[in-house]
């Protein structure tokens, strides 16, 4: 079962003088409770088409399916349930004057996820659900740490039931050890609440951590779309190579350093 | 008592806010040529130990005690080339009056400097970029600049916080690699600090480890990384996800990045 399919997809931006291509014939399909990393750099439209995915951007041409049904920008309560952004940064996401409790609360009646009496158990239990605790409820936002923000950007996310979550660079704001626990738990839900996951991000090392596929994107288009596996061993591209040739890699986690003879002369023998 | 030109030497360094010690008791040396990496999370004082050799403490925060010595000038390449460069004027003008103002001499032997430094930074298309604004310049393009500047001074070490982290994959690995060659031939000390472990193996090859203000660890950065001595050494190191090998085999020969350096 396909629950997301983008079939040629292109989405333009125009200002007044001309009109720019940023998303330029993407097909591409994630199959349901699959996970799926768009991978690429600034300007290559892997934001864009994570907005158009989302209903926030309307294509200029193509289709974006759910389930086999094609959405477009234009979508009902529900079908924005459905499919739930986790942005970069959870602070400009958050209402700075609600409580963690106001935000989630506010969204669980708006939408009648549960009855009355029970919004405040819901609460709790989204909280737990990131791993946090529910004593936090009752805390604005700037109270929290980053990786703590972030979790309750995916709490709120979480709480409207979605089937597609989509994650645009949910971690690059964050420090390396919060990053890594904040990518566990994010593989952790989608596995236990069988999400559809897609995935953004310019970190090829987040996406290896999170994606079963992987998709590459350069100017507009998609270059490549491989088992993760495959691609990280083997891409086929020239521009995936160059991508992964650039990445720095710790000198045990990953094969050798990428070639610097000023330190190679500078330690010779390396060490231990 | 005076350092080697290009010589860093810091001992019991404090620097506090108000009401808390950010840095305390750090010590460490830098040898002419050599590249040191300060490695930590938010909040560790890898920056303000930065700040404090630059002697540009950031508001509300003093250097308490300690000693800084520093055999030559120092240049300073911050994280964000877009907060560094004055948007209003020309990037040309920038690295001129930089230039000016630490070596004298005329506008035009400053604007001649500018092109050199613009050029030795490889700034593609030096000569015309001269007079493009900072927002016309690609990101990469504007840390190349902001490299620039800092090397206008004609400095003998070179501070680097967080150089890279603003830039997408390949534009870091061609800035990293822009910064070993300059060491090389310009024969400049380096300080790089920076969250990310791997960017660090990538430069420097020394490493110090920073958090809640001290040095926890330090050494050669193979040692540092292959056997962390520290249990936040490892914690730090064990967060690095890691990205698989690509195998050799596969290699597209005759391909590379565009402007992408290898020397």
């Amino acid at each position: 079962m396909t629950a997301v399919r983008i079939t040629d997809a292109v989405v333009t931006y125009r200002t007044r003088r001309e009109s720019t291509v940023a998303v330029d014939g993407v097909d591409l399909e994630i199959a349901s409770g699959g996970s799926l990393g768009i991978v690429g750099e600034s300007g290559s439209g892997k934001s864009t088409l994570a907005r158009a995915v989302c209903g926030a951007l309307p294509l200029a041409s193509g289709s974006i399916a759910f389930d086999g049904e094609t959405w477009g920008a234009r979508r009902s309560p529900a079908q924005r349930r459905a499919v739930q952004l986790v942005p970069q940064d959870p602070y400009s996401s958050l209402d700075p004057r609600m409580t963690v409790r106001q935000t989630l609360s506010e969204l669980l009646r708006v939408h009648r996820l549960v009855p009355r009496g029970e919004v405040a158990t819901r609460c709790a239990e989204l909280l737990r659900l990131v791993r946090l605790d529910p004593d936090a409820l009752d805390a604005y936002p700037h109270q929290f740490s980053g990786g703590q923000r972030q979790r309750i950007a995916l709490a709120r996310a979480l709480a409207v039931e979605p089937r597609v979550l989509v994650a645009d660079e949910p971690t690059s704001a964050l420090d390396v050890s919060v990053q890594a626990s904040v990518v566990e738990l994010l593989v952790r839900l989608q596995h236990e609440l069988r999400l559809t996951l897609l995935f953004i991000s310019h970190d090829l090392a987040v996406v290896n951590a999170t994606c079963e596929r992987v998709a590459v994107m350069h100017r507009g288009r998609v270059v490549e779309v491989a088992e993760r596996d495959v691609f990280f061993a083997a891409p086929r591209d020239p521009y995936s190579r160059a991508l992964l040739e650039a990445v720095p890699r710790l000198p045990d986690a990953g094969g050798p350093l990428a070639a610097d003879p000023a330190r190679d002369e500078s330690n010779p023998g390396g060490s231990s | 008592m005076s350092v080697a030109p290009g010589a860093l030497r810091v001992r019991g360094l404090q620097v506090r806010s108000d009401s808390r010690l950010l840095v305390d008791d750090v010590s460490f040396a830098v040898d002419p040529g050599e590249a040191l990496g300060i490695v930590g999370e938010s909040g560790s004082g890898k920056s303000l130990t930065l700040r404090a050799i630059l002697g540009l403490p950031p508001r509300g925060v003093r250097v308490t005690g300690g000693e800084i010595e520093v055999g030559g000038r120092v240049g300073m390449v911050f994280q964000d080339p877009l907060t560094a460069l004055d948007p209003l004027s020309r990037v040309g003008a920038q690295v001129a009056s930089a230039s000016r103002a630490a070596r004298g001499g005329s506008r035009a032997a400053a604007r001649a400097h500018a092109l050199e430094l613009l050029e030795q930074v490889r700034l593609p298309d030096a000569a015309r970029r001269l007079r493009a604004y900072p927002h016309e310049l690609s990101g990469g393009q504007r840390q190349r600049v902001v490299i620039a500047l800092a090397l206008a001074s004609g400095p003998a070490i070179l501070l680097c916080d967080e150089p890279t982290t603003a830039l997408d994959v390949t534009v870091q690995r061609e800035v990293l690699d822009l910064l070993s060659r300059l060491r090389r031939e310009r024969e400049l000390s380096i300080v790089f600090v920076s969250h990310d472990l791997p960017v660090v193996a990538a430069v420097c090859d020394r490493v110090l480890v920073m958090t809640g203000g001290r040095v926890v660890e330090s050494g050669p950065t193979l040692d540092v990384v292959r056997s962390p001595r520290h249990p936040y050494t490892r914690s730090l190191r064990d967060a690095v996800l890691p990205v698989p090998p690509l195998s050799a085999a596969a290699a597209t020969p005759g391909v590379s990045p565009e402007g992408k350096e290898r020397s």
